[in-house]
């Protein structure tokens, strides 16, 4: 039985490209450059890891993986950030087996991580641009760009 | 009193000029057509300076030029001025037979001051004034000039004999304290008819009475008529100084209600406008409210923005993919791949000693030994996959429930955001609407900045409390002088009676009911005056206005009557005798007409034979209207004596011509080129000239040009 | 003041008659001692006489025709 608590990605390196860290910092809570708070309107992910793992998603619906081997990555956070939402780590393994199609790679958090790393390096402009694209603030214009994505658009 | 002449040197504009007015009973009307800046407004000026002195000036004559103002050193350094009135008094004496005899005498009043004159420095000396009266016989002084003016024209009369048109509204405005305009009023009721007299007359003979009450107690020489006669004394005294304090107290009394009238005013406009405390509570309220809505705005901002990182939207992305996983754990864990459940068996085998196929597994011999490593190593290799075999049947059976949400389209992170979206909108509606009233509540707080209701509402506490201390200190001071008055009225009857008895008292009987009766007749005599005379004015004045406005179409239907009030406010009164206010209903002639009616209507039930000198009457007023006012301040009037430019004379030319005694035509020579088309006589300063023109003619003096033509002299002078 | 001295002195007429006719022409008298009393007292104001005892002498004038004249 896997301890409730227990999180096989610890100790991997959650990354995203070099490149992408203003824009991934512009639309994340916590005090910008200026030291001042945004808001939610602005930057309407509470965390990196909630964009991290949004472009995720967006990158393997989408099947835009990127290949890391030459790219500058940013090591934002551990993976012990999986921790607070559990289900991650099960939606990670998850999309991890439907990706290789090989249910054994659940043995191997590495992998599933670096896995993990491109699919959302993959993902994120796209989220980028949903947050940019429209009139209104970001976090109007990702809700109203994922409706459309969500709904086949 | 009527003006005869009147005579100007260096008054300002009037540096030499001498005019004369119409003493004809069939011809009252005098006119002098004067435009602007010819001299009327100083005229008017130098008339009252003449009769009432400095007092009549602006200011007292404080700081107030007299001197023309073109003044030069080669006209020296002292400028001499003089103003000289002739007029004419009629005194009607009684006769015996009840009738009255008529005796009309003349007099020259001379006022002069001396301005000494240094660059734009002026020093004007005391005015010296004499009066003199004017007989075939040559003429001789009159002692007192002033007091003899002030006799025949009451200085507080003086704004209603000598009427500025544009000023002569301080009667009715609304914007001049009520307080103000009723001492206006009773000021003039008053001393027109004559209380102030009765006033002192009265006094006289109850202080008669008094020394006659005295004389009953040394000659009466009887000690309980004395002692009667001593209450009688301390009455008097006593209904004296109580009487004071009644009308002392009745005066502040009426002085605080006004004040509260006044002020209950002001705190109604104010309110109206908003309170200033219940607008900052509001703005408070508003705060809280909007701070609220903030709030319910975080929260579901808040929530907007955890439905990026929901369970849902990682399920709506990922549906197929997670689906495919899905298909993977079930296809083993059909094929029983998991769970794994060998390595318990082994385990116990080894632990037994003796492996499944019943061979021994114990560690004394070498083959065993072998054996157990053997199943160790299969333990371990099964234990290794059985690892992720072991999360993979967590992950299958924890993801069975969330697939299963997603694969049977529970409520999706669409439905999600379209309810938060719809809270989210509906709450920043509110949000904004709430935003919308501060700012309207803060507009009106800042309009409030400069009245403080608080103030306000102290200083009406003040009034009140003051108005009620002087209602207690009237009914009081009243209390005890009636009850003086009904002792004195008691000790008197008995004082009478025992004098009666007293032979030798017969005299001082006689001069007690004399004083008695003189003392009713005046007391009597001047309720009369105070309130039907002044009924009669009020009803006189409605009459006169009715009629002189009743010509024009628009104001005739609004307004009704007007009254004068018994506490001396003139009022207007509308359709369902509604009050009207003057300055919002009634428009600039209706409130120059009211006025002139009140005037006349005061000098017509006082009888009064005084002059009414107007300065441009008929300004803002149209055909039927002038032509009413003009005709019916002629009939009402003793002398009248107007002021009128040439636009107040267009259609009334006939009625001038019927019933003016004398026209004369003002001209100020400065006006040449721009007004005037011919050059005037060469003269050193300006100085208003006079012809001989009436209202219908012109001359080379004072032709004007029509208004077209000024302007185009105006723009070419421009250029 | 002559300004309403021929109004004044009708009303106080109006008055005067109101009066008991405490003798043969007593009301008449009040009205000439009243009309006296008024003319003093515009003298007073215009030249400042002294007026006490003028009107106490009319007063008393009035008072001795009465006395005279009263029926027994």
């Amino acid at each position: 039985m896997v301890d409730r608590y227990y999180n096989p990605f610890q100790t991997a390196d959650l990354r995203i490209p070099e490149s992408f860290r203003d824009d991934v910092s512009r639309y994340c809570q916590g005090p910008t450059q200026e030291g001042r708070k945004t808001g939610l309107g602005e930057a309407p992910f509470p965390r990196m890891v909630d964009m991290w793992f949004l472009a995720l998603c967006i990158g393997a619906r989408e099947g835009k993986k990127e290949d890391l081997s030459h790219v500058k990555m940013h090591k934002f956070m551990d993976g012990t950030v999986l921790s607070s939402d559990p289900w991650r780590i099960d939606a990670i393994m998850l999309l991890a087996i439907s990706l290789t199609e090989d249910p054994a790679i659940v043995a191997e958090p590495g992998k599933i991580i670096h896995l993990a790393n491109e699919y959302a390096a993959g993902g994120l402009p796209d989220v980028i641009d949903m947050l940019k694209e429209g009139d209104a603030d970001p976090i109007y214009n990702l809700s109203d760009n994922l409706e459309h994505v969500i709904k086949g658009g | 009193m009527r003006l005869v002449r009147a005579q100007f040197k260096n008054f300002r504009l009037l540096r030499d000029l001498e005019v004369e007015f119409s003493v004809e009973p069939d011809r009252r009307l005098t006119v002098f057509r004067a435009e602007n800046e010819t001299g009327k407004t100083t005229m008017l000026m130098a008339l009252q300076w003449a009769l009432y002195g400095e007092p009549a000036l602006p200011d007292k004559g404080q700081g107030y030029r007299l001197h023309p103002i073109d003044w030069t050193e080669s006209e020296g350094s002292r400028a001499d001025i003089e103003v000289e009135v002739d007029f004419e008094v009629t005194r009607h004496n009684p006769t015996r037979d009840g009738g009255t005899r008529e005796a009309t005498r003349t007099y020259r009043i001379k006022r002069a001051a001396r301005e000494e004159v240094t660059g734009t420095e002026w020093k004007r000396s005391t005015p010296t004034v004499n009066l003199f009266h004017l007989s075939e016989t040559g003429a001789k002084e009159v002692e007192s000039p002033d007091i003899f003016i002030a006799d025949e024209l009451p200085p507080e009369l003086r704004e209603v004999f000598f009427t500025d048109g544009d000023r002569a509204l301080s009667f009715i405005e609304s914007e001049v304290a009520t307080s103000t305009k009723r001492d206006r009023v009773q000021r003039a009721i008053k001393s027109l008819l004559g209380l102030g007299v009765i006033e002192s007359c009265e006094k006289r003979v109850k202080q008669v009475s008094k020394d006659v009450n005295r004389r009953v107690r040394e000659e009466a020489r009887d000690a309980e008529i004395d002692q009667i006669a001593e209450a009688i004394d301390e009455a008097t005294t006593g209904i004296e100084e109580w009487g004071n304090k009644e009308s002392e107290a009745k005066e502040q009394h009426d002085s605080f209600e006004l004040k509260l009238r006044d002020i209950d005013k002001e705190i109604e406009t104010v309110l109206k406008r908003g309170d200033q405390e219940e607008l900052a509570a509001q703005l408070a309220a508003a705060d809280r409210q909007i701070e609220q809505a903030n709030g319910v705005i975080g929260n579901l901002e808040r929530r907007h923005s955890g439905l990026f990182k929901s369970k849902n939207i990682a399920g709506d992305l990922l549906g197929s993919a997670i689906a495919a996983a899905e298909k993977q754990l079930n296809d083993l864990a059909e094929r029983n791949e998991i769970p794994s459940g060998t390595i318990p068996v082994l385990e116990d085998c080894l632990k037994k000693g003796v492996c499944v196929c019943g061979d021994s597994l114990r560690e004394s011999d070498p083959d065993s030994m072998r054996k157990r490593g053997h199943i160790q190593h299969i333990i371990d290799d099964t234990k290794q996959s059985d690892e992720h075999k072991k999360v993979l049947t967590e992950l299958f059976f924890r993801s069975k429930g969330w697939i299963a949400e997603i694969t049977e389209g529970n409520r999706s992170w669409v439905d999600e955001y379209e309810e938060v979206f719809d809270e989210r909108d509906k709450a920043e509606r509110q949000r904004d609407a709430l935003s919308k009233h501060r700012k309207g509540l803060e507009i009106k707080l800042d309009a409030l900045k400069d009245s403080d209701i608080q103030k306000l509402r102290e200083t009406r506490r003040y009034y009140e409390q003051q108005r009620n201390r002087f209602r207690d200190d009237f009914i009081r001071a009243e209390t005890e002088r009636r009850r003086l008055e009904s002792q004195k009225a008691a000790d008197e009857a008995r004082r009478d009676k025992l004098l009666k008895h007293q032979k030798k008292a017969q005299r001082i009987i006689a001069d007690l009911e004399v004083t008695k009766d003189i003392e009713d007749v005046l007391r009597k005599a001047y309720q009369r005056i105070q309130t039907e005379e002044l009924d009669k004015v009020s009803t006189r004045m409605n009459e006169l206005f009715i009629d002189m406005i009743g010509a024009d179409p628009e104001q005739g239907a609004i307004i009704k009557r007007s009254e004068i009030s018994r506490e001396f406010d003139i009022l207007v009164y509308g359709p369902g005798d509604r009050m009207l206010n003057p300055d919002r209903d009634l428009n600039g002639a209706s409130r120059r007409a009211l006025t002139i009616a009140f005037i006349l209507a005061l000098t017509d039930v006082s009888e009064v034979e005084a002059p009414n000198i107007i300065d441009t009457p008929l300004g803002m007023m149209s055909g039927f209207v002038k032509r009413s006012v003009l005709r019916i301040a002629i009939e009402q009037s003793r002398q009248l004596i107007l002021f009128l430019t040439r636009d107040e004379i267009k259609g009334c030319e006939t009625i001038i011509d019927d019933r003016a005694g004398q026209v004369i035509t003002l001209t100020n020579p400065a006006h040449y080129p721009r007004v005037l088309v011919h050059k005037p006589p060469a003269m050193d300063h300006i100085n208003i000239l006079r012809c001989a023109c009436n209202h219908r003619s012109e001359c080379q003096i004072c032709e004007r040009r029509n208004e077209d033509a000024q302007l185009s002299m105006a723009v070419a002078a421009a250029e | 003041m002559a300004l309403n001295q021929q109004k004044l002195i009708s009303i106080i007429m109006e008055e005067s008659r109101k009066l008991p006719e405490r003798c043969t022409g007593y009301r008449e008298e009040v009205i000439d001692t009243l009309s006296e009393i008024l003319t003093l007292e515009r003298q007073h104001r215009r030249e400042g006489i002294y007026i006490k005892q003028k009107i106490a002498d009319k007063c008393n004038a009035l008072g001795r025709f009465l006395s005279d004249n009263r029926p027994e």
